[in-house]
Parts: structure tokens; C-alpha cells; sequence
């Protein structure tokens, strides 16, 4: 075109030609903008691969046809979308991670419970700081969590992909993300608990995310347990007389997306080891379920001549599998018998007993794993110490309450059903069986820990109709020690099929030796067929997944740049943004300095640029991405004073520090946006006092 | 005088098109480049001004010195409103005394010049644009000849100009005028 000739015949120096810059100007030397300007006359594109050099390919990389198929079900060029999005626990990385199915790529890192700098999570941004104070537990600023098991959002028991939430064990929390930005909106700290396990598990339109907590803490009668305050002698006896367990019952309001504390309720345990919950739909609905291991009420005390825990907690043939009838612990609550204590109604155990809320079925033995098949019929256990998965079923448990049929009480005075009367099956599938996910043909998959595998069998009806119920039907070996494993939409009315995700603990000889600090191994494994087929080893090297929810990815509808001005709080306008606005102003405040800044950011100028303060200001910066662009995002953070907040598209954030220490800082852009990204900074002058 | 029916449907359809221009875009670019995910657009309306993706082209240009464009700040965008009130009175005008000779021609010719002044100016207003380079800008380019109408590529930039259907339905108005004159005079001949 004559553009292009003219500009060809145009002296070239460093200088960029004038035509070439009409693009530049008009459309872009942001990012890349300029990049390919000339080169790409001169370089033809890679005619596309023969049938021929991909045999030559195979045959040099030394791959059996197998890996061939692998790779084919795996690779999702960029572009592309994958099938499935996974939202994976981090463990004691405190995190979320998202992860894309079939191509195993992960896509974000959520900071959930411990500040990540990226996200400018936990470094001076207010609202992030906020939610690590408020879910912190009045003793210490907690900036380490253990997160297990994530959930997300219910719409008629299905998931909606609207919200995630996920526990923390170390600190029983809980925290709610929002999927329309993937960023976390609450962490609540539930009362009278110290470690949680249980859950997240939602109830079928997500009116309450309950969770179990795991190890008893000691309760004050009637007043239950306050971090830093409680305590009582740690002896056997004082163990079974004053700790206690709970299932909360936190009510979410997802129009605001908060936690809303006094209308949930809690309800008061025996101290076992409260394991994993789940609450039901279809038959089920209404009912809550959660294992439990350690009903020796062991304590351990290895030099005071007990035995260890890991013995004197294996001892019972049973545990119990706790039966919670949620709805009637609602109304319950609503009718006041349940008791204020520490910010949460709690329904005593006495109560929940007289009331017909508690019961117990047997199970065998120190389970994991409590997951309810598509129909909601039936609850299956993962025996762990037995190499059964015990197979419960709902009709059999409400008729046998309903007769109150019951083999006697637990020490506590728990109705304990007979388990003949509650047990739909049990199958005997491998060692160490922990949990289990489902398909849409009727088949379950357990996690083998011990025989590293994970083994197929079937289930009853209505979710398999076949003529072989209940029986293994197929076992893949996995590498090495499998946890959880995660099939699409398991655990709900319909789930996907087609990919299981093993979480392993070990990856031992899977991949390239990065020191003793291994990686974990995600392997990605091909269920739509009849035989189960190994895809994929992917190494997680950020943290220690513990389970995993798989989801439809065109359930999940994120934005993609915010409204201009938008506290991602609230998702409403920040309440100091002003179109506009830039400038500092110095005032006092409740007789102390503040040294107040509207900023706004855009490709490549923080205004302003220069901020003057004293010493002992409080500094409280508005800072708005004015971009409202995709991927426009900008960051801010200063020198010396450990202050990193990111902002994104039309973010509106505040940041909050004290300016105590004089000197001159200077503050840039952490995020590579533009050509003059590096250009993009300030200078804070904090003059002495 | 007694308005005959084609004249009437002329006057008509001559107003309808000069009237619908005004809410279609008279000029647009459109600017792709592979890391934004939706093209930059920008399109001049005659009742609505400059519209588009203002702030992303304004963050690129002031890298190279372009100057701002902010609607607010462009008197012509408020001329250009009585400029196309004043192209529906003569497109009008002409329609009625279409037949009627010199007078028809006269109308007609203003209206033409009127219509063409547009992108005319818009062009000139450009070419303003683009030779007027802040020379404190942090990238030096020479000024350079605006890409008004056609199709560019350009380093990794697709751009595609063009007068909209806000400039071409007055100028068919036109050609319709002129057609009809022609045929008209040539029927009252025979």
C-alpha cells in the first residue's frame, strides 16, 4: 500500500519513521505497541507442521503413543479456554489456587489468609488490611492460615460459581471469595472453636456454610472458649468433661457478601475429632453429615506414659459419622433455646439431644472423607484405617430415626443408630481409603492413600442402575500418596464426569529433583471411558493442596475491569473517590496529622507525583486506576516503608500508613503497564519533625 | 401551488436521509492492535460529537505529543449540529424546487459545497492535529500526514478510516436530487 512504500524509502535511525508512528500515536505504544514495527515485513510465518515431522518429532523425543494421546487430550493452545476451572486449597500457603482443566495451568493465586504481595494483599491497602484484623482472633494479627476445603456457591444444591469459600484449620476461619473479581471479601473467625476441618460446605441455596471444627478446645461451662482467655488443665479427664467440638452454621448474605454472624448458629460437640462435613439435597436435604475419628477422646502424652496420639486414637473398631438435622437446629435457634455465647447462638449439646438434632451411626474406622452421591442418597465414608468405603443411605437413616431405633448413647448421650439399620453397602476397595468423588454414569472414585491408587466401583440406585451395584470395577495406580481427588461438579445433583484430578502428597521421583522441599503432584486422569487413563503429572510447587472443587468454567463470569472508582469491597463506588479529584491536603484529625492524597494512576503518571508531609503524618492515600482498559493494571508501592497495594482497572483503593520515619522515598508503579513504566514514579517527602 | 406526489415523496426521502444522518456516525477509525482485546473506535456523529474509546487514545498520543482530544473542548463539534440542521433546510429546499431550473441548481450546489465542506474540515482539522506535536513529548516523531480514509497497516496496528452513512445519506439525498432533476427535465423534453 502506498503507506507502506513511502515509508520504506524514509531515512531509518533510532528515531521511530513518522508513518510508523502514526500507529504508535493512535493506537498504541503500550505495551508491545512498537514492538514488531518492521520486522514483520521481513519474517514469513512457519508454514503448518506435516504428519510427517510430528512422527519425527515423536521419534526424537523418544514418546510412546501413549504420551502422544496425552498430550492431544491436554494442550489447549493459548486462546483457548480450558473446559473446567479447579479452585484448589493452598494448605499452609493460607491460599486458593485456580487452576484450568484438561491443560493444568494455573491462572491465579487468591490470597485468602496470609498476605501476598502481588495482589498488594496485607501491605497497607485499608481494605486488606481490615479483613486480616477482623478475621484475626483479638490475641495476634494472624498472617499464616491453613486452608483445606474449598466450596463453592449453591443454587438449588448446583453449583453457581457465583462465590468460593474455603477454612482455615490452623485458626478455624473461614473466608468468602467473590468469582466476580477472585478476590476475598470476608474472613470470619468462628467462635468457641480453635481449628476447623469440617468444611466449607454449603446448604443447597447456600443459606448457611457450615463447618466441623477438628481438635476440641477447652470451654468454660456455659461461656464455650475465647482465644487467649480459656483454660483449663489438659488431663483425660478435663478433656472429656470441658473441651468441646462445634458444626457452625455461618449464614452468608451474598448480596453484600459478608458472613452475618448473629444469624447463624452453632451447635456444641462431643470432643472427637471432628472431621469433614457435608449437607445435603433431594432426600438429604436438610441434613448435615460429619465423620469423626478419636472418639477414645485421646490426648496423647507421650512422656506422661500415655501412648501417642496416632495410637490411643485408633483404638475403636467405630467411630461416629455425626447426623445433624440443620433445619430443625434453625428452628430451634429461632424459637430461642439456643444460648448467646461469644458473638454465635450456640444449641448446647443437652439441647440438640432433647431436641432430636444430634444422632451418630457408627463408622468405620478413624474415616475421612464424607461426600453424598448426585441422587443425595446416599453419604459414603472413606474407611482410612479399613480398606472399606462404607456406603449410608439417607431413607434407611430417616426411617431409623423416625422408629428410634438406637443401639443405646454415646458417652455424652448422643443417640447412636444401629449401623445395620443406617448401611446401604460397603466396599472393599484398597488400603487407606479416603475420599470420594463421583461421575454422571454412577460410579464413585476413592482415594487410596496407602495403595496408592484410586479405584472405581459402583454405586446403588437411583445413581447406577446397572446389575452390578456396589462393586470395584476398575483401579489406576497414582504417584504417590494420594489425599483428596476432584471430579467436575462432584457433590452435587449433577456431576460432570469426565477428568479426576488425584492430589498427591508425594511426587518423590516424578519430577526433577528441586531440593528436599518437593512438590506436590496434581494428576490429571481420564475417567469418560471405562478404564481410567493417567493425562497428566502437575507439580505444585507453591503450597500443599489438600482438596479441590472442579467447576464448568462457563459457570464462573468474572468482570473484567471495574466500574471507574469502584471499591472492590463492596463492588460499590469507594467512598473517597471523586471524579477527577487529585491534590493533597493536611489537616488535623482528632488531634493528629493527616496528610490526606487523592491519586490517580494511568499509562504512565502517578498524580501527583510529589507528596510532602511531616513526620508522624498519618498518610491516607485515595489512589484510583483511572484505566479502563483490560489488563491495565497498576500498582503502588513505596520505598523503605513496606507499602504495596495493586490496583486494577477502575479500582479505587485507600492506602493507610504513618509516615514516622523523615526522610525523601521514592513510590513508582510496580506493575510493568507501559513504555515508561519506569518513568511512572514519585517521590514521598516526609520532613522531620 | 399544488405539491405533486413524487415531489412530495422527494421531499420526503430527502429529508428522512439528511434527518437519520444525524445519528450516524459521518467518520470513524478503528484501530486493532493484538494486545487489546476489542479495537479502539472512535466515531464523529453530528448530534452526538466524538464518541469512543477517547481515554485510550489520548493515553497512547500523549506519549508522542498528540494533543487531548476532549469533545468539550471543540467548538466545531457544536457548529457541526447547524451545519447538518442547515443541510436538512437545504436538502428540503432543494427537493421542493427540484424542476425548477437555476434556482434547484443554485440550492443543490450549496448543499454539495456545504456536505463536502465537512470532511473537508475534518480532514484539515486532522492534519492540524497531527502537525501539531507537543515537542516536550517523550517520544519524538515528525508530524505526519493524518490517516483520514483507507486502509493502513502499520507496524503492528490495523487501521481502517472511513466516512460513515452520517456523510453518505445527505450525499445521496444529493445524487437522488440531481437524478431526478436530470430525468425530470429529460421527461419534460420529450
Amino acid at each position: 500500500m502506498g503507506v507502506e512504500k513511502k515509508e520504506k524509502s524514509q531515512p531509518k535511525e533510532n528515531k521511530v519513521s513518522r508513518r510508523g508512528f502514526i500507529a504508535a500515536a493512535v493506537a498504541g505504544l503500550a505495551v508491545g505497541g512498537a514492538a514488531g514495527f518492521g520486522l514483520s515485513r521481513l519474517i514469513t510465518p512457519a508454514a503448518p507442521p506435516t504428519l510427517r515431522q510430528v512422527e519425527d518429532i515423536i521419534k526424537q523425543r523418544n514418546l510412546q503413543p501413549a504420551h502422544v494421546v496425552s498430550a492431544l487430550k491436554t494442550y489447549v493452545p493459548g486462546g483457548m479456554p480450558d473446559e473446567f476451572l479447579m479452585f484448589s486449597s493452598g494448605g499452609h500457603s493460607g491460599q486458593v489456587m485456580v487452576i484450568g482443566v484438561p491443560s493444568m495451568r494455573i491462572y491465579r493465586i487468591i490470597a485468602v489468609f496470609t498476605p501476598e504481595p502481588w495482589q498488594g494483599y496485607g501491605y497497607g491497602d485499608v481494605k486488606t488490611m481490615k479483613l486480616l484484623e477482623k478475621g484475626s482472633n483479638g490475641i495476634r494479627f494472624l498472617t499464616c492460615g491453613d486452608t483445606h476445603h474449598p466450596e463453592i456457591s449453591r443454587t438449588n444444591a448446583e453449583y453457581d460459581g457465583e462465590w468460593l469459600f474455603i477454612g482455615d484449620k490452623l485458626n478455624a476461619r473461614k473466608a468468602a471469595i467473590s468469582l466476580k473479581d477472585f478476590e476475598t471479601k470476608d474472613i470470619v473467625k468462628l467462635p468457641n472453636t480453635q481449628t476447623q476441618h469440617g468444611g466449607a460446605c454449603a446448604t443447597p441455596n447456600t443459606e448457611y456454610v457450615a463447618c466441623g471444627s477438628q481438635f476440641a478446645a477447652p470451654w468454660e461451662p456455659g461461656k464455650g472458649y475465647k482465644p487467649g482467655k480459656t483454660y483449663v488443665k489438659l488431663t483425660e479427664q478435663n478433656f472429656k468433661e470441658y473441651f468441646r467440638g462445634t458444626t457452625t452454621f455461618l449464614r452468608f448474605d451474598r448480596k453484600r457478601g459478608k458472613f452475618d454472624l448473629a444469624n447463624s448458629f452453632q451447635i456444641e460437640l462431643p470432643p472427637y475429632m471432628q472431621d469433614l462435613e457435608i449437607a445435603g439435597w433431594g432426600p438429604s436435604d436438610g441434613w448435615a453429615f460429619l465423620n469423626s475419628i478419636n472418639t477414645e477422646l485421646a490426648i496423647g502424652g507421650v512422656l506422661e506414659g500415655r501412648p501417642p496420639l496416632e495410637i490411643a486414637a485408633s483404638q475403636n473398631d467405630f467411630d461416629y459419622l455425626h447426623i445433624i438435622n440443620w433445619k430443625k437446629a434453625e428452628q430451634v435457634v429461632r424459637q430461642g433455646k439456643a444460648k448467646e455465647m461469644n458473638g454465635i447462638k450456640v444449641i448446647t449439646l443437652e439441647t440438640a439431644i432433647k431436641e432430636g438434632i444430634l444422632f451418630f451411626a457408627p463408622e468405620p474406622k478413624s474415616p475421612h472423607g464424607c461426600d453424598i452421591t448426585a441422587s443425595g442418597r446416599y453419604i459414603v465414608i472413606g474407611g482410612k484405617l479399613e480398606p472399606l468405603v462404607t456406603v449410608y443411605d439417607i431413607e434407611k437413616i430417616k426411617r431409623a430415626i423416625a422408629d428410634q431405633r438406637f443401639q443405646g448413647e454415646d458417652p455424652y448421650g448422643v443417640p447412636v443408630l444401629r449401623f445395620e439399620d443406617v448401611k446401604a453397602a460397603q466396599i472393599e476397595v484398597g488400603l487407606g481409603p479416603l475420599h470420594d468423588e463421583f461421575d454422571d454414569k454412577g460410579h464413585g472414585y476413592v482415594s487410596c492413600f496407602i495403595s496408592n491408587e484410586v479405584v472405581k466401583y459402583t454405586l446403588g440406585p437411583p445413581d447406577y442402575t446397572g446389575d452390578k451395584p456396589f462393586q470395584v470395577v476398575d483401579r489406576i495406580p497414582i504417584h504417590y500418596n494420594i489425599g483428596h481427588l476432584a471430579t467436575p461438579e462432584s457433590n452435587s445433583p449433577t456431576p460432570k464426569g469426565k477428568y479426576l484430578v488425584a492430589l498427591n502428597k508425594w511426587s518423590v521421583d516424578r519430577f526433577m529433583n528441586v531440593g528436599p522441599l518437593l512438590p506436590q503432584n496434581f494428576q490429571l486422569i481420564d475417567i469418560s471411558g471405562e478404564k481410567m487413563q493417567l493425562l497428566y503429572d502437575m507439580p505444585i510447587g507453591i503450597g500443599e493442596p489438600h482438596y479441590a472443587k472442579m467447576i464448568s468454567a462457563d459457570k464462573v463470569k468474572p468482570i473484567s475491569v471495574y466500574e471507574l472508582g469502584t471499591d472492590p469491597e463492596t463492588f460499590q463506588r469507594h467512598a473517597k473517590y471523586v471524579e477527577g479529584k487529585v491534590g493533597v491536603e493536611r489537616r488535623q484529625e482528632d488531634g493528629r496529622w493527616v496528610t490526606e492524597v487523592w491519586m490517580t494512576e494511568v499509562r504512565s503518571t502517578i498524580t501527583p507525583d510529589i507528596i510532602r508531609c511531616k513526620q508522624g503524618d498519618l498518610l491516607r492515600l485515595h489512589i484510583t486506576n483511572i484505566e479502563t482498559t483490560k489488563d491495565a493494571t497498576h500498582a503502588f508501592a513505596v520505598a523503605e516503608y513496606n507499602i504495596m497495594a495493586s490496583l486494577e482497572p477502575g479500582e479505587t483503593a485507600t492506602v493507610e500508613f504513618v509516615a514516622d520515619k523523615p526522610g525523601v522515598y521514592a513510590f513508582y508503579c510496580v506493575e510493568f503497564c507501559s513504555p515508561l513504566h519506569l518513568e511512572m514514579a514519585g517521590w514521598l517527602e516526609v520532613e522531620p519533625a | 401551488m399544488k405539491l405533486s406526489k413524487r415531489k412530495g415523496l422527494l421531499i420526503l426521502t430527502s429529508a428522512v436521509l439528511v434527518a437519520v444522518s444525524f445519528f450516524l456516525p459521518m467518520w470513524a477509525i478503528n484501530l486493532k492492535a493484538p494486545f487489546i482485546e476489542k479495537p479502539l473506535l472512535v466515531e464523529v456523529y453530528p448530534l452526538a460529537g466524538v464518541v469512543g474509546d477517547l481515554q485510550n487514545v489520548n493515553i497512547v498520543n500523549h506519549y508522542v505529543g498528540l494533543g487531548r482530544i476532549d469533545p468539550a473542548s471543540m467548538p466545531e463539534l457544536v457548529y457541526l449540529k447547524f451545519v447538518y440542521a442547515l443541510l436538512l433546510v437545504f436538502s428540503v429546499a432543494a427537493a421542493a424546487l427540484n424542476g425548477s431550473g437555476k434556482r434547484f441548481y443554485l440550492v443543490w450546489g450549496i448543499y454539495i459545497v456545504i456536505l463536502l465542506g465537512i470532511p473537508i474540515y475534518a480532514y484539515l482539522w486532522m492534519y492540524d492535529y497531527t502537525h501539531t506535536i507537543n515537542p516536550e513529548a517523550p517520544i519524538k516523531v515528525e508530524p505526519f500526514d493524518p490517516p483520514f480514509f483507507g486502509v493502513y497497516r502499520i507496524a503492528n496496528f490495523d487501521i481502517t478510516s472511513y466516512l460513515g452513512p452520517g456523510f453518505f445519506l445527505p450525499l445521496a439525498a444529493a445524487i437522488l436530487q440531481i437524478f431526478t432533476a436530470l430525468r425530470w427535465r429529460s421527461s419534460e423534453k420529450h
